[in-house]
This record gives structure tokens, sequence and C-alpha cells, in this order.
């Protein structure tokens, strides 16, 4: 069986300033990604600020077009979907972002919420219905119906509201969640719910994940695959836990090191070096983008980009060092 | 044994309202040792932050100090006049507000505002020495002296956070308190900045207050962690002491919750939410909350007591 997504080479470039000035940003490059339509997955993409993930997310979303590149949906162009079609991908491809409170109009109650997909879809023939799909989907997400459906945004609480959002996610069955990180802003104590969801709907409901975060930690609970962006670029990628406990790339060392690990027995070894001034960000780094910051850097990583190579069995790395 | 540089007894800090005041810091007595660092964390909405301004009286309305005393070396904070008081922050207790880091004067130089803050403390000083002074400073957080001569735009969130560091290190204070200091920042900026924070307190035997939510963070640096739960403190121990054995529920709530990359495995939550500030449950405040609540703990407040040497406990479960 084929791909449900198919991600080839995606690349985005930003233009910078004026009309007719020539700067521009490459917010990613080269990007390429699969989700299969057999099985599901929950693939993490992680990287830190600036390094391209929610562009990727946007990108997905067909929120923005790309500079290069293909998303293939069902082997069909993102952007070459019309009429069914495309209504197709809306309700099969859904999101959730990091600000619930962001997402929710402060005037309207839960059960406009619900009811946006449920009419957009046409997922149900009466009212009664349509009340019964809620009432379900609520409950899918832990949230007592008879509670929820008549608050406003306000008369919830953080955790809540992202339930409201699975929720409305649910209802329509989606192939792919595009989850930006869905819980960064809650306290920490809440998390484990909403991850648990995510699970759920994987694990049940035939759904896949694209897991965008900077947090890994939360990521690992989840998730069995994994992507490091550094600077709209992989770095490196595969499974989850042989890139954290096997990993290659200088970057992802060095990232994986400094993650806090809540035991005060394994605390950090060593010291990282914090950079004397900042590298500008916008100048084009022909080589590896990292080189400037690499430990293990030699001559060839700032001329050359370095390809993505397989290590071994989904485990690919993009550094010098391995070619 | 050491007396504590800084302590506090019974501190309490509630904001106004038309009806009930929110009572987000109410009753926390604590101390600062001489050159320890003290984590101090909770969950959002707990009062931490209230509490750190309101150690130093930054309080403005609608909130206010509603009871309790701050001692600094043995001297009231809250009886002195505000100029006395005035005089010590900074130079003696150093103050990093949450985001801090965007504090900075858009259109003032890196070096003018950590001259401005001497200044303002020590009087006007000959210029070439102070710009010494600042190269040292700028030296001592990692950066280049290039960096005195920019603004904040200029430079990247971490820089910022550095340079807000050493303007609070700019009059050699003997505590910093730090509130959230690395929240927005990415992991390897984080630990680069939490390991300077620990480097400044090894050189100049200062004490470092540190305010976070992420007790992954304070595990890596701190030398006792204390726990607050809705405005009171719920536990104060050794750091291994408590991440080996938590005596308050909270505390062990709040341990499992935290998903580790060591364990794997989606942690445990605690089920319900922190309760309203204006009326918090009669009893303990954590109860309606509590895997291990009785009957006392409806009715009762626990004491925040000393069960052992050093390991305090708010907790009628702990014996």
């Amino acid at each position: 069986m084929g791909n449900l997504l198919e991600v080839n080479n995606l690349t985005k470039i930003f233009p910078l300033g004026g009309l007719i000035s020539k700067k521009s940003v490459t917010a990613v490059e080269d990007f390429s990604l699969s989700i299969p339509e057999d099985r599901q997955v929950i693939i993490t993409l992680a990287g830190e600020s600036g390094s391209g993930k929610s562009t990727i997310a946007n990108l997905l979303l067909g929120f923005i077009k790309p500079s290069s590149g293909k998303i293939l949906y069902r082997e069909k162009d993102l952007w070459k979907l019309k009429g069914k079609e495309w209504k197709r991908y809306r309700r099969e491809v859904q999101a959730v972002f990091q600000d619930p409170y962001e997402s929710l109009n402060p005037f309207y109650k839960m059960s406009h919420v619900l009811m946006g997909p449920i009419k957009k879809f046409k997922l149900a023939q009466s009212e009664g219905e349509a009340y019964k799909l809620a009432n379900e989907a609520l409950l899918e997400v832990d949230l007592d119906p008879e509670e929820v459906l008549h608050k406003y945004p306000h008369q919830l609480s953080g955790g809540q509201r992202q339930r409201v959002m699975l929720a409305r996610v649910f209802l329509t069955r989606p192939k792919i969640l595009v989850a930006d990180e869905p819980v960064s802003m809650l306290d920490v104590s809440l998390r484990a719910d909403i991850l648990k969801i995510i699970q759920n709907l994987e694990e049940k409901h035939d759904m896949s994940c694209l897991y965008i975060t900077h947090d890994l930690s939360n990521a690992s609970c989840i998730s069995k695959e994994i992507i490091i962006l550094y600077l709209g670029s992989v770095m490196e990628q595969g499974n989850f836990g042989t890139v954290i406990r096997n990993s290659k790339h200088p970057y992802v060392k060095m990232l994986v090191s400094s993650i806090p690990i809540p035991n005060p027995r394994s605390r950090w070894k060593g010291k990282v070096k914090l950079q004397e001034v900042e590298t500008a960000r916008l100048e084009t780094i022909v080589g590896c983008k990292f080189c400037n910051r690499c430990p293990e850097a030699t001559p060839i990583c700032s001329e050359k980009k370095p390809p993505l190579l397989d290590l071994e069995e989904n485990h690919k790395v993009a550094c010098h060092l391995y070619a | 044994m050491t007396s504590p540089l800084l302590e506090v007894q019974d501190l309490k800090v509630y904001y106004r309202t038309q009806t009930d005041p929110v009572r987000a810091v109410d009753g926390v007595s604590f101390s600062v040792k001489e050159k320890e660092i003290l984590g101090l964390a909770g969950e959002s909405g707990c009062g931490k932050s209230t509490m750190a301004v309101g150690l130093l009286k930054l309080v403005s309305p609608p909130s206010y100090i509603a009871g309790g005393k701050v001692f600094y070396r043995g001297k009231d904070l809250f009886s002195i006049s505000n100029e006395e008081l005035r005089k010590i922050r900074w130079k003696h207790i150093a103050l990093l507000p949450q985001s801090a880091m965007n504090a900075l004067n858009p259109v003032m130089k890196v070096y003018d505002q950590i001259k401005d803050a001497m200044e303002a403390h020590e009087g006007k000083n000959p210029g070439g020495d102070l710009k010494n002074h600042v190269s040292n400073l700028l030296k001592g957080v990692a950066l280049s002296s290039r960096v005195s001569t920019a603004h904040a735009c200029e430079l990247s969130g971490g820089m910022r956070q550095r340079a807000i560091i050493s303007m609070a290190m700019a009059l050699g204070p003997e505590l910093i308190i730090a509130d959230e200091p690395t929240s927005a920042l990415d992991v390897v900026v984080q630990r680069g900045v939490l390991e300077l924070l620990v480097d400044l307190r090894d050189k100049t035997d200062s004490s470092l207050l540190l305010v976070s939510h992420d007790i992954a963070i304070l595990s890596e640096v701190a030398d006792r962690l204390a726990i607050m739960y809705a405005g009171e403190l719920a536990e104060i121990q050794d750091v291994y002491d408590i991440f080996e054995e938590p005596l308050h529920p909270y505390t062990q709530g709040l341990i499992s919750s935290v998903p580790s990359l060591e364990k794997g495995g989606i942690p445990r939550s605690i089920p319900g939410l922190p309760p309203d500030l204006k009326r918090p449950p009669p009893g303990c405040r954590f109860h309606p909350r509590c895997p291990s609540a009785s009957e006392i703990c409806k009715k009762e407040d626990p004491e925040f007591r000393e069960v052992e040497p050093g390991k305090f406990v708010a907790c009628h479960m702990t014996s």
C-alpha cells in the first residue's frame, strides 16, 4: 500500500524586507516525510525556536504555499486538490495548536465549537444526532458533556479547553493530526492527560499524528519516531529511542545531553559553551547549518551541505563525520 | 550552624478584589542559607512569583503585604524605611523578575543600562573604571564585551537573559532571586544559563532563590527544594531526599507527573484543579485532589513543621 501523506523535498523561503529587497530566510529546506496508510504512527518533529517546525505545520495544513517540493495526500498534490477532494483533506487532516484560548472564539459556547465541523462536513442528519455526536466526542476526551457544552471558553481551564479542541478533532475521525506544541501551555500535572488522549486516538481510532514540539521529554512518552530539525534542516531522524540513546549528530548529542532529567542523581555532566556573539541567522550558510557551533566541525562542513545518510535501518543523519 | 541569609516568617501577600481578597501567598515561612541554591517549584497560579516580588516588598495595588516578616541578615525588611529598603534591593538582594529579558530598554545600549542601575545605587562613578567593570561583568556571563554597545534587539533571547543577569550581578549581591530565568530559552541555552548561575554562586559565594515551574531543571542545580501549592508551602527538603522520598502527597504527584527521557511512558497526572485562592477549601488546601486525604484533612489546616532536621512538610498524614 502507498503512503497516506508524502512530503518530498519541501522548501519554504520567506522574502524579507521591501519589494525590491533580495534578502530572504530559508525556514524549511529539503524536508521529506511520509505517513503510511496501513498503520498508525506518532512522529515527533522536534527543534528549538526558529528551526522551522511550525512552518512545516503550516505547509502541511495548506496555510502557506511551498517554495518548492511537493506534498502528496493519497498520491495527489495538495495544491491541486479541488472540491470534494479538498474537503476530504480538510476533514481527514486536523490540527491542534499550542494555545487553545486563541483557537476558541470567546463569544461562542463549546456547543458551537463542536457543531461547526458537524455542519461543515454534514456529519449528522438531525439536531438530535448532532448533539449525540458532540456528547460522544466529549466523552472520548474525558469531559462531562452536561458540564462543558454550555460554557464559554473563559469558564474552562486550559486543560479542558485543549480537550475540547481534541474532541472537535475527534468528531471528523481524522487520519492525521498535526499537533503543534499541544501541551506546552498547560501545567505539568495536566499534560499527561492530553498525551493519553492523543495516544488513545492513535491506538483506537486509526489516527496518525505529527507531534511538533521542543520538549523531547513529553514527546518520548507517546512517540516512536523522531525528526530533529535545526535552522530548517533535518539533522537526524529515525527510531525515537535510537536517536536519543545513540545520537550521532553533534547537535543532537548536545541537545539530548542538555535535557533536564527530573532526578538529582543524574545531573548534567560537563558544561555547554555559550556563544559569545550571535551569528547572523540571515546569512546563507552554504555547508552544514550547525557548522559554526559544532565542536567537531572540519573544513568541509562549512563548504558542503551534508546529505541525509542512512546509518542503519530507520536511522538517518546529516553529518559529514559519517560520510 | 550558619544563620540564614534570608528568613521569611509567615509572609502573606494578598490581592484586593471587590469581594474577598485573593490569598496568593498565605503564610509562608522558610529561609535561604548562605551560598545555597534554593529551588522553589509550583504550578502556575500557586503564588510563587507573587512571593518572589513580595520578599522585597515590591507590591503595588491591588496586591499588598497582608502580614509576616522578612529578615535579611537579621534586619527586618518590612519595618525599615522605603529608602533603606531601596538601598538593599539590587545591592544586597537582586531580583530577576519573570521575563526580565524583555525589560531591557529598546533604545538604550546595554552599557548605559548597567551604568544607570549602578549610578542609582552608588552615585556617579569615574567613566573608565565603569567600562572595565561592565566588560568584566559581561565576561562573567560569557558575553563578548562588544555586547555592551549593542541594543536589545541585536541580541538573541539567551544573550538578553545573560545581559540581565550581568546587570543583577553588577553590585555584587549576596542573594539573587530569579523567577523563571530560563523558561523562554531553548534547551541548550537554558542549560548554559543555569550553569552560569551556579558558576556565579560558586565564584561570588552568593545565594540563589530559583523559582520555576519545572522541577526537572531545579533537580539539576538546586541544593534544597521548596514546593508551593495554592499559596502555601507544602514541603521543603534537600533535593536528593525530596526526589527519593517526597513526604507531601502533592510533591509525590508533582514528581510522578513529570515526563523523563530516562523513564519513558506516560507519567501520571494529578486529578482535579488547584483551588480558587479567593475561597480556598477548608482544612488542607490539597485535600480535594489528595489520594490519601482523611477526615482531619478536610477540617484542619496542617501546620508546616519540621518533622526531621531539615525536612519540613505540611501534611496530617506525615508523622
